[in-house]
């Protein structure tokens, strides 16, 4: 009988613990997707409604909210004064004029 | 190749926010069929990659300057040198940077050439090397009010480019060649991160790099591509490759 009092606050804790190690995990698989949104055309008022707003991280939040300057910064024509942007360039160099097998 | 398209296009077709195709040259000539169709193979399936742009290095020169021009011209994407001239007029010989729209935002890219392009057999009589500092310091200049964020590709090599970082500040990024270096992760000099991916196509890069409103980047992910048969040959290119080795087949 002890046991069996014993067993739901042990299966608790035990729930409690896997809740907060896959909620770290979930966190940790994805640090960079979830980063800023795309920086939106500057001469648009409003960005397009979409069914999927990308989601910022606290991360992220905090970092933006840091490096936010001040409204007499003009850091360039289409830069948003309260974001930055994300580039993601895909780069090859060398190639050497290699088709096979990857080249 | 056909495994670069394979990659490149499953990029582009998942990607958000702003992408960029690049090479940082000497890619067209060199093996094979490359250099018996006279680059015309590269430049065919960097279009069909949708590549934006390439520097220009030594082994792209390795047929003279009317073939690179001539490629070039066919090129859906900029081939671009910001130091390479005409050695009596001091005219460029190819466009020194192109500015791409995209997603609301400008992008910039200069090409930057290392000297031995302009030392080529080929190439001596032709072509003149301008120092690769001052033409970065001048095209940086011209560009950094006009665009969102400046790329550079360079043919400097690692340690000359973080010297170019230093000397041309307002550069975001620089994707680099000739030391051939497969990295991990770039290297930061300043606010600009400097990167490359090997050699002989065996391994792409995608580098994503987040910039502050600042210039700065507080953030950056890199990866290493290798280009094993764990991507299949994009079908489109595999039979542009056997088209071109019908062509130039031995009999």
């Amino acid at each position: 009988m002890r046991i069996g009092r014993f067993v739901p606050g042990r299966a608790a804790l035990v729930g409690l613990f896997l809740a907060i190690i896959l909620a770290g995990c979930t966190r940790a698989e994805t640090p960079a997707a979830t980063l800023g949104p795309p920086l939106p055309p500057p001469t648009t008022p409003a960005p397009e409604p979409s069914n999927t707003p990308p989601q910022a991280t606290a991360t992220a939040t905090a970092v933006q909210a840091a490096a936010m300057p001040t409204a007499t910064d003009t850091p360039g024509p289409a830069m948003r004064p309260d974001e930055g942007l994300s580039l993601t360039v895909l780069h090859t160099n060398d190639v050497y004029g290699y088709v096979d097998p990857c080249g | 190749m056909a495994r670069r398209v394979t990659w490149i296009k499953h990029e582009l077709a998942n990607a958000q926010g702003l992408v960029v195709v690049v090479d940082a040259g000497s890619s067209l000539l060199g093996e094979d069929i490359a250099l018996m169709s006279e680059g015309r193979v590269m430049v065919e399936g960097m279009n069909r990659a949708r590549y934006d742009a390439m520097a220009v290095g030594r082994m792209d020169a390795l047929k003279g300057l009317e073939v690179l021009q001539a490629r070039a011209a066919e090129a859906e994407f900029d081939i671009l040198s910001a130091n390479l001239v005409d050695p009596g007029s001091q005219e460029l010989l190819f466009e020194p940077y192109t500015i791409i729209e995209r997603e609301g935002a400008r992008i910039g890219i200069i090409g930057i050439s290392d000297a031995d392009v302009a030392q080529m057999p080929p190439m001596a009589a032709v072509a003149a090397y301008v120092d690769a500092t001052e033409a970065a310091q001048r095209y940086v200049a011209e560009l950094r009010d006009q665009v969102d964020v400046l790329i550079v590709l360079s043919r400097l090599g690692l340690g000359e480019n973080k010297e170019l970082a230093a000397a041309a500040p307002g550069i975001n990024v620089i994707i680099g060649g000739k030391t051939r270096r497969v990295m991990n992760a770039p290297e930061r000099v300043g606010d600009t991160l400097i990167t490359e991916m090997g050699y002989n196509g065996e391994r792409g890069g995608k580098l994503t790099a987040f910039i502050g409103a600042d210039g700065a980047p507080y953030d950056y992910v890199q990866e290493v591509v290798n280009l094993t048969d764990g991507y299949a040959d994009d079908r489109e290119a595999a039979l542009m490759l056997d088209g071109y080795r019908e062509e130039f087949s031995q009999p």
